[in-house]
């Protein structure tokens, strides 16, 4: 080719010609570096860093690295002077080339993929321009631009000689995979030292040194602010002063309210104070109000089922008053709810009465989100109605015990000290935290017994007895997650009442009357937005607000933007939380990522953040997955159980991935977590409890599909477990009654392993399917052999009753279970139901006559079938020796040692020598005695001598 | 002196003198057992209230006045069997 092109340029064109159709050829080329013998090892990787420092290709490794090393050998030697190991002199590194190319044209004839002839020549072509043009380096790096990076090639058909792992498909198709090479691996390690360091924030350190940075300036700048308008407050304060007391009272009362928490200083003191949803607080007044009847003894007014005018409710009144106080301001909002009052919440309210004069859901369960006002919902409904609330914490008394003795105190006694006692009102907060246990216990003792009353006839007796536990107080359950399981069976029982979000507009008025009282200067949308950002948790509002009091300073839009706010509670499902690690969310409406973050994490702020910022408020953008995984995770905290799901569903998953890349990165961070996992349960150090939920962002970004996907609830571990368990007892008790002397050469393992699944095709000869008399020397020979195998092994055929009815022989210990794969369709040799039989049958004769032989060791049964059988009915009946054995001369007589047994010949005569013992010695002991029954003494009189002569 | 509370038999005509009977041992308690054919009897040992005296008579073959007899035995205690004897039954053939 030299001679053919000698102009440079074009000679170069048709070097990068050549290579890219070497490319093309070797296309595992890349990672040939890695997996060259030893020697070459070394200086290719050499050779790749320099590549890596010449020119900043993105793949380090690539096919190129051999002509790198020589073009730029010479035209650096200054640079390669760094590498210590490298000769200068010309002949070792032509001799380095060569062990690169030679190495690279190796591999290409191993890989089994098209290897022509000519290749080598071709290389050699190659080193010979390399050592003509190296004058020319420029030129040289250009065309890899071009290159068009190849996927490498990890599964081979055939067999490549690089290192590899054979697997066997189920259809008996052989793959060869192959491994990576620990070179490779220390690159990649090399790669990451080299990159990332703080890369588990989402906010690289120098952009929050900026932010810091604008901060303390931004800070500064208020500060200069805030001394001027404090000034201008105090003189203001000072003329008040001066007009009168009064305001300076009020200001002092404020003063000492506020080492208060907010949340009871500004706790509502009435039902009109309630922010909550109207129609769920009259629901729940309007079901305490039905209680009447049981509780004080009042007619309950049930309203007629559409005018409510006659008899109209507190409440109606009490909307009256509220409309004449301005607080409800949208009186047509509220017309239009009331329609709906019974539709709405999806718990409907039944307004009979039982005969017992209670409502009949005797429950209520009010669930929703946390920091709506739920509790306060309860205690302040409870007391407008005329009861004294008492709370109890389910999650406090998790025990069943304390649980009854709580509710039996709360709903049977009342406070006799007071001047009015009321009557209790029990409110069990938090019930989803109780056992479940607590609650069937509860939603019992409230509805069974209204059963008990209707069928008080007959159960007159047992009503008195019981009586005396009706419930005849309201109860009131507050629960933060409805669809807990544990709370079944209440949710059937009791009245259900879901707490919508508070209204915004009202939260915001009410926090801008609250924050005016404690001369906090903010505005409406500021309120808006913080409303927005706590999503209408009220606790959460009242609190920050709290906080944010104390910088001393008018609130400002952009505080409350920037603001973190921890939420109390927020629980994500596990399927929640595999949905958004498997999905990829689309673009959607602008949100407030910082709403999303977790406590800990540092803040985002939009401004500050300028890389970040127009990304921010983009949903499916990277930082912003990255922190909503992260918060996914940290919100479930089943870190187990979650990584269980994400590696049983992952295979389900259609993300794109046709070089199984992502499915190796993936499983590479599965195997970090279970690391990190296991350093933590082998060690009980939590210190490194912090990176689980990293893995998971990282199986997120390889793993995710745009498509939502059908997620399932991982069972395979546990399923694998009850059948390792299973396999495991079975190879035990095989292993149990096995002859000593196999035995001693057989681990469990290699039962397992060597034995069990060889054995299967041993014991199942082919056999003709005739009867037993019918078989040949041949077959009767493998048969005894089959047995001789069955009966060391301990194992045996046993008829067994299958679901359908029929009959069927199967091993016994079922050890085919544990050799056999389910997956592994293979059909297999077994044997017909009569050869199992007779196997079988043949095993039980076989092992009685090594018993009646009295043999240890196992020896391979030297008689046929038929000859089998006859030990059995000539078995010496030695009973009648033994009868008469009476002597211990006798016995030791019948209980010759067993080699007088042992020989077939031997049979008759010791049958007959025992007959004739036993004769001699019946004969010895011819007298008997014959007892006369009675006393001696029963018949006694004196007689006289005088009698007898 | 042996008491029994049956009797002995045996299948051929002939007297039982000077036959084995069966055997008798004594527990360690000194307690008294005989075997008798397939029967085990449980005696025990009891003084007599008044002694016997085996005695032999001496010159048998004059019958005349000066007939002798003499002592051969003092019998103190007897050994009696009133029990129900027990059967021996042979020991079975271990099961397979």
């Amino acid at each position: 080719m030299d001679d053919e092109f000698p102009d440079p340029d074009e000679e170069y064109e048709m070097r990068y010609a050549d290579e890219f159709e070497m490319m093309n050829e070797f296309d595992f080329e890349e990672d040939s570096a890695p997996i060259l013998p030893k020697g070459n090892d070394k200086k290719v990787k050499k050779s790749l860093n320099f590549n890596d420092g010449s020119n900043d290709s993105s793949r380090p490794n690539s096919s190129m690295s051999g002509h790198a090393v020589a073009s730029s050998d010479s035209r650096s030697n200054s640079r390669m002077s760094g590498h210590a190991n490298l000769t200068s002199d010309e002949a070792g590194r032509k001799r380095m080339q060569d062990e690169v190319f030679g190495s690279l044209s190796d591999d290409e004839e191993l890989c089994g993929k098209g290897s022509n002839p000519s290749k080598k020549s071709r290389n050699d072509d190659i080193l010979l321009d390399k050592c003509t043009t190296h004058t020319i380096p420029d030129m040289y790096e250009e065309p890899r631009a071009y290159r068009a990076p190849r996927p490498k090639r990890y599964v081979f058909r055939l067999v490549p000689e690089e290192p590899h792992q054979c697997v066997t498909t189920h259809t008996g198709q052989k793959l060869f995979i192959r491994l990576k090479s620990e070179e490779s691996l220390r690159q990649r390690e090399i790669d990451l030292n080299s990159k990332s360091v703080g890369k588990l924030l989402k906010v690289s350190v120098a952009s929050l040194k900026l932010q810091m940075h604008n901060e303390t300036r931004s800070k500064s700048m208020l500060v200069s602010e805030e001394a001027f308008e404090r000034r201008l407050r105090e003189l203001e304060k000072t003329e008040y002063k001066i007009k009168g007391t009064t305001v300076d009272d009020m200001g002092n009362n404020s003063k000492n309210k506020s080492t208060d928490s907010w949340m009871d200083l500004y706790r509502p003191k009435n039902y009109l104070d309630l922010l909550s949803e109207e129609n769920v607080n009259r629901t729940l007044l309007h079901w305490l109000k039905l209680w009447d009847k049981a509780v004080f003894n009042r007619e309950v007014k049930i309203r007629a089922p559409k005018i409510d005018e006659n008899v109209k409710p507190k409440w109606a009144q009490e909307q009256k008053s509220a409309g004449a106080r301005g607080r409800f301001d949208n009186n047509k909002k509220f017309e239009h709810k009331k329609k709906f009052f019974n539709k709405n919440t999806d718990g409907e309210l039944k307004e009979e009465l039982d005969p017992s004069g209670r409502p009949i859901q005797k429950i209520v369960l009010i669930s929703g989100p946390p920091g709506l006002g739920k509790t306060t919902l309860a205690h302040v409904v409870a007391k407008h109605a005329g009861y004294f609330p008492v709370e109890m914490n389910a999650s406090d008394d998790r025990n069943v015990e304390a649980f009854k003795l709580q509710i039996e105190a709360a709903t049977q006694m009342r406070s006799v000290i007071g001047a009015n006692p009321l009557p209790n009102c029990l409110i069990i907060d938090e019930i989803d935290g109780a056992p479940a246990a607590s609650i069937n216990f509860l939603v019992n003792t409230v509805t069974q017994e209204g059963a008990q009353n209707k069928e008080n006839n007959q159960a007159a007796k047992k009503k008195k007895k019981k009586g005396i536990n009706i419930v005849s107080r309201p109860v009131i359950c507050i629960c933060n997650d409805l669809y807990t399981p544990s709370l079944r069976p209440l949710r059937q029982a009791a009245l259900v009442l879901q707490f919508p979000p508070t209204n915004p507009n009202r939260l915001a008025q009410r926090l801008l009357s609250i924050s005016k009282e404690q001369d906090i200067q903010v505005d409406m949308t500021t309120m808006l937005a913080l409303c927005e950002k706590a999503e209408y948790d009220i606790r959460s509002c009242l609190a920050t607000l709290y906080f944010l009091k104390a910088h001393g300073r008018p609130l400002r839009y952009s505080d409350v933007m920037n603001l973190n706010i921890g939420h109390k509670d927020s629980h994500k499902s596990l399927f929640q939380v595999w949905q958004e690690i498997f999905h990829i969310p689309r673009q959607k409406r602008n949100q407030y990522i910082g709403a999303n973050e977790p406590e800990g994490m540092l803040p985002l702020a939009p401004d500050v953040d300028r890389p970040l910022a127009p990304n921010a408020g983009n949903n499916a953008s990277m930082p912003a997955r990255f922190a909503n995984i992260l918060h996914a995770v940290h919100s479930c905290g089943e870190y187990d159980r979650l990584m269980q799901g994400v590696f049983e569903n992952y295979p389900t998953i259609k993300f794109k991935d046709s070089y199984l890349n992502a499915v190796c990165t993936g499983l590479d961070w599965v195997c970090y977590f279970d690391h990190v996992n296991h350093f933590i349960q082998v060690n009980q150090n939590y210190c490194v409890f912090g990176y689980l939920p990293y893995a998971f962002i990282a199986l997120h970004f390889q793993l995710a599909a745009v498509l939502s996907q059908k997620i399932k609830y991982p069972t395979a571990q546990t399923e694998l477990k009850a059948k390792q368990g299973k396999n495991e007892s079975i190879v035990s008790t095989m292993l149990q009654d096995l002859k000593p002397n196999v035995r001693i050469t057989n681990s469990k393992e290699t039962i397992i392993q060597d034995i069990i699944p060889f054995s299967l095709p041993i014991i199942t000869p082919s056999l003709r399917p005739v009867s037993a008399q019918l078989y040949s020397a041949e077959e009767k020979e493998q048969i005894l052999r089959v047995i001789g195998v069955m009966i060391s092994y301990n194992l045996t055929f046993r008829q067994e009753k299958s679901i359908d009815g029929v009959y069927r022989y199967c091993l016994e210990p079922d050890v085919e279970q544990v050799a056999n794969f389910e997956i592994v369709n293979v059909q297999r040799k077994s044997l017909t139901y009569s050869v199992k039989q007779m196997l079988a049958r043949e095993i039980e004769l076989e092992k009685l006559r090594q018993y009646e032989s009295n043999l240890g060791p196992v020896t391979t049964p030297t008689v046929t079938i038929e000859e089998i059988e006859e030990p059995k009915v000539i078995k010496p009946p030695p009973n009648a020796a033994m009868t008469l054995a009476l002597k211990p001369k006798p016995i030791a007589e019948s209980c010759k040692p067993a080699t007088d047994f042992f020989g077939r010949p031997l049979k008759t005569p010791p049958k007959k020598k025992n007959a004739d013992g036993s004769i001699a010695k019946t004969a010895q002991n011819d007298v008997w005695y014959h007892f006369k029954e009675g006393y001696s003494n029963a018949v006694r009189r004196n007689v006289k001598m005088e009698d007898f002569i | 002196m042996i008491e029994f509370q049956g009797d002995l038999e045996t299948k051929s005509e002939e007297a039982l003198g000077n036959k084995v009977i069966g055997d008798l041992h004594f527990n360690h308690e000194g307690n008294p057992i005989m075997i008798i054919g397939h029967h085990i009897l449980h005696g025990k040992v009891q003084e007599l209230e008044k002694p016997l005296v085996v005695i032999t008579k001496e010159n048998d073959d004059e019958p005349d006045e000066n007939v002798k007899y003499s002592v051969t035995a003092v019998i103190s205690k007897k050994l009696i069997f009133k029990t129900r004897p027990k059967p021996i039954v042979g020991e079975m053939i271990k099961k397979l």
